[in-house]
């Protein structure tokens, strides 16, 4: 049975060349995020805000990153904004048939010590049929309201994605 | 004989992946509508050129906007040689994606001076096509069996849908699929490139 060896092998040669050849589903990048410093400590303060262009009349989403440097959480429960039918915060999510969705958010805990993100392909703020048009050199003013900090005035700036 | 037998299968699965046996769209017609309100009849109209096609509805912010940036980059990312390729975005959504709203989604995102189309179609045409290139959608949250490519009339509705982007070659055949969101700029460049090549 001995000559089945060689035979073998060639067969996983040839099934690893399979393998390599058509391997063209290249996956998504897992790239390490770069090591990012803790959150500042005894402040609460929201960064990183901006706003997706938009046409008039256009739907747009909004983006920032809660840092809640305090020693309680807070819980983000609303946003309002003029200029607008109205803003929502949402998440895209991928569903368990393989989808991605997008669903309403009602609240969100911002855990002490932590950053929460709203950013693209997760968690956004819905800015719905804008009364006028967004470019570049734009801005956005929106409140946020937080159950401990309360109103939280916040300028979103256009950016070209 | 049986590890004959199965270097055999392996040797036939090599060259269906590989080799001949592309799925094809050449046989097949989609009458569409540009958003310059000009009609194209997908693939044929595009012939001879390597089309990279992404999918979506432009009520949607956030996935739907990171797909079309996604494009961006890799259109960017030719570096200005795209001779022989075109971009193309379908709605599906053409209850509220009219021409002239596709044609404002173009100005936004800056996409008017560059080799790409977006397209809308009637309601029955754009389910066939998506079908067709395996783009599942649902009403939010609903299942995606349930749906028969129609939508409610409030206007208002969000569609849950695959993230994809599709590679065809200048015959008409799709050489690959991609997480539209996700997947690097430069790799789908260089895919391009090699269809290109191909061809000449
Ligand atoms: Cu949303």
């Amino acid at each position: 049975m001995t000559f089945m060896r060689p035979l073998a092998l060639l067969t996983v040669l040839v099934l690893l060349f399979t393998l390599t050849a058509c391997a063209d589903e290249q996956p998504a990048s897992d790239v390490p995020l770069p090591e990012e410093p803790p959150v500042p400590a005894d402040t609460f303060a929201v960064v990183d805000a901006w706003a997706g262009v938009a046409s008039e009349g256009g739907t747009t989403a909004g983006y920032f990153t809660i840092e809640n440097g305090l020693a309680r959480a807070d819980t983000l429960q609303g946003v309002t904004a003029n200029g607008m039918d109205r803003i929502e915060m949402h998440e895209t999510y991928e569903r368990e048939d393989g989808l991605r969705g997008m669903r309403p958010v009602e609240e969100l805990v911002a855990p002490p010590g932590e950053r929460v993100r709203f950013a693209p392909g997760g968690l956004h703020l819905m800015l719905i049929n804008m009364e006028r048009a967004l470019a570049v050199g734009d801005s956005v003013e929106v409140t946020l309201s937080f159950a401990e900090h309360g109103a939280y005035p916040l300028t979103l700036p256009v950016r070209d994605r | 004989m049986r590890l004959l037998s199965v270097l055999a299968m392996a040797c036939a699965v090599v060259l269906a992946g590989c080799g001949e046996s592309y799925d094809s769209l050449s046989e097949e017609t989609y009458p569409l509508t540009n958003y310059d309100s000009t009609a194209v009849t997908f693939p044929a109209a595009y012939e001879g050129e390597v089309l990279l096609v992404g999918y979506v509805y432009t009520q949607c912010p956030d996935i739907c906007s990171v797909i079309t940036a996604n494009m961006r980059n890799i259109h960017d990312a030719l570096e200005g040689d795209t001779e022989g390729v075109r971009f193309v975005t379908i709605t599906f959504d053409p209850a509220r994606d009219t021409p002239a709203q596709l044609a404002r989604y173009a100005e936004t995102f800056g996409l008017q001076d560059r080799r790409w189309d977006l397209l809308t179609g009637d309601a029955d045409t754009i389910d066939a096509l998506m079908q067709r290139m395996g783009v599942r959608r649902a009403l939010a949250g609903e299942d995606a069996a349930s749906f028969d490519g129609t939508f409610p009339e409030d206007e208002d509705y969000i569609i849950d849908h695959t993230d994809r982007m599709t590679l065809i070659d200048g015959q008409g055949r799709i050489r690959d699929y991609y997480m539209g969101s996700r997947m690097p700029a430069e790799m789908v460049a260089e895919d391009i490139n090699h269809l290109r090549r191909e061809r000449s």
